[in-house]
């Protein structure tokens, strides 16, 4: 492995995504606003409304008797707690999924788009090599940029829970779960899915497009969760975790074989 | 990698398909080290297909490709470190400042901070960029960027060079500037070129060899004046008295070629075979014409390029991706 030359491509990219306004809104301002917009309307309202508290009853229900008792007694307060702590924790997956994508689309497709790849394709790297280089920087990215957002959702969000008198509970272990095994997981399947998606598309915005495969399921995440389908606690988080893994590690692997200088540049 | 003996380049019965297209037909030719190979044909005809084979960019359907005597499939690596490869849109991140970009491949290429730093300045100042190398590429005019794209090319010191129309998106002064450090290349025979050109004098003077292609097929292989040398047809120029033109107009009919007035005093008899001419001057003189001058054109590539092209002429330009 020509470590010099990943790492040449690595940081040649991250300079372009941080002189890149396409790649910078999308990948930074957009996830945090999806992000810190739910806490900050609740920290906007100062009372949760009483239909979302009979919203999240059968959320309540499902808690374990341990879980439940850390609860306020109150429902309001309740349902603070869960939508914080639970319910919006799927919500944050957009994050390293968007920042991933996002970038790794301008890294393989726009280097395409903008005339350049083929003059990396010439370089004396292999197919390998240049794969690992193209991600680094949207995994890496993705990781960093999560976690400064879990920094700024958890500052938010123990606002919100002081605005109803209650103990902060950020960090707290699921959450932790969450930045450290998780997000880190969703980044990489978005990774996979771009690879995949490399030589099927022409332009950056096609490939960014990709993202929203991955939305969906985890909109649905969050809408089972609130339903009381499933409970994410830590134990359930780092099973999640593990299986996106899996998924992830497959996906590349796939997607991997189909990143070849000769499909890169043919499209065929 | 191989002894000095080893061509640069071989090509045995290489062959490149696209789907129904055949981009490169059972090519094969030997180009030895330090020498200048053009390619000439049409777009479509597998110039780029032929370079980006040779490269290990692309792989061949089959038949072999030898770089100094690796095979670029199983060697990618080795055979594009002593590759540099120039394109007609130069490959430059316009998004980076022309320093970065030299920078980058330096690190590509494996080459020591301090040997890149200077390199670069060597080269920044050889292309007359080392005053604008710290700005960004966008700023950049077209000549700049293609000149900034030779210095990235030649920053690792190749030992082949493989260009592709690399004057073709720029204007006539920068397309001279580059052709300029081109020919320089060329001259000092410390590499070895393959060129991808549409332009004929270019390719004369510039090229040891040239294979024109049709259609991924090489039609023509040999020196710019070997080939010129297989047109027998050429144009015979004569200084006449003007009276005289209805006359040679009749001889030249009778030969079978046709004449073209020129300047007062001149006509152009087109389409002279070599061995002709000394009958056609004698019919000239019985026919009581005054002939005060006469020239025959050399042919020349173009010529030969021409001929072969209406012999074989291309029914369509399919280009390769």
């Amino acid at each position: 492995m020509n470590r010099t030359a990943v790492l040449a491509i690595a940081g040649r990219d991250l300079r372009i995504v941080a002189r890149s306004r396409a790649v910078l809104i999308p990948t930074i301002a957009v996830p945090m606003v999806l992000l810190l917009t739910p806490p900050l309307t609740l920290l906007a309202a100062r009372t949760a409304p009483d239909s979302l508290v009979s919203a999240l009853f059968p959320l309540l229900t499902r808690l374990p008797v341990e879980m439940f008792d850390r609860l306020p007694n109150e429902p309001a307060r309740q349902a603070v707690v869960l939508l914080l702590v639970y319910v919006f924790a799927p919500l944050y997956l957009l994050v390293p999924v968007m920042v991933a994508s996002v970038t790794a689309a301008d890294s393989v497709v726009g280097e395409r788009e903008r005339g350049t790849l083929e003059g990396l394709l010439d370089s004396p790297t292999t197919d390998r090599e240049l794969l690992i280089g193209k991600l680094l920087v949207p995994w890496g990215l993705a990781t960093v940029v999560s976690a400064l957002g879990a920094v700024a959702y958890g500052a938010v969000a123990d606002l919100v829970l002081s605005q109803y008198g209650l103990p902060p509970s950020f960090p707290n272990v699921e959450w932790a779960v969450l930045v450290g095994w998780v997000a880190p997981a969703a980044a990489a399947i978005g990774l996979g899915l771009i690879v995949a998606a490399a030589n099927r598309v022409k332009t950056f915005h096609e490939a960014s497009q990709i993202i929203g495969i991955i939305v969906l399921p985890i909109v649905a995440l969050v809408v089972a969760q609130a339903a009381g389908v499933v409970l994410f606690d830590a134990a359930v988080l780092a099973l999640f975790g593990t299986v996106l893994w899996m998924v992830a590690l497959l996906l590349l692997r796939v997607s991997a074989r189909s990143f070849r200088r000769d499909r890169l540049l043919t499209r065929d | 990698m191989s002894t000095d003996t080893t061509p640069a380049v071989d090509l045995a019965g290489v062959t490149r398909t696209f789907g129904e297209l055949t981009a490169v037909a059972a090519m094969s030719w030997s180009l030895p080290r330090g020498q200048v190979l053009g390619l000439l044909g049409h777009n479509g005809a597998g110039k780029s297909t032929t370079l980006r084979l040779i490269n290990g960019v692309l792989t061949a359907t089959s038949g072999a490709v030898r770089v100094f005597g690796l095979d670029p499939l199983t060697h990618g690596p080795q055979v594009r470190r002593h590759t540099g490869v120039l394109l007609s849109d130069p490959a430059v991140d316009r998004r980076l400042t022309g320093r970065e970009n030299l920078r980058f491949t330096g690190r590509l290429y494996g080459l020591e901070a301090d040997e890149a730093a200077a390199r670069i300045d060597e080269l920044a100042i050889s292309f007359h960029l080392d005053d604008r190398l710290d700005e960004h590429v966008e700023r950049y005019s077209n000549g700049m960027r293609q000149r900034l794209a030779l210095a990235r090319v030649l920053l690792p010191n190749p030992s082949l060079l493989l260009l592709d129309e690399p004057t073709a998106s720029l204007d006539p002064m920068a397309a001279h500037g580059v052709r300029q450090l081109v020919r320089d290349i060329a001259d000092s025979r410390q590499r070895t070129v393959v060129i991808a050109t549409h332009d004929l004098i270019e390719a004369t003077e510039l090229c040891d060899q040239v294979a024109v292609l049709q259609r991924g097929r090489v039609v023509a292989f040999g020196t710019p004046s070997a080939l010129a040398s297989r047109v027998s047809a050429r144009a015979l120029h004569l200084r006449i008295s003007d009276t005289d033109r209805g006359n040679v107009s009749d001889v030249a009919v009778r030969f079978g070629y046709t004449i073209e007035p020129l300047d007062a005093g001149q006509v152009a008899v087109h389409g002279v075979a070599y061995d002709d001419v000394p009958a056609l001057v004698r019919a000239l003189v019985r026919s009581d014409i005054s002939v005060y001058g006469i020239n025959i054109d050399q042919p020349t590539l173009t010529d030969f390029y021409l001929a072969l092209h209406r012999e074989n002429p291309e029914t369509s330009d399919v280009v390769a991706p």
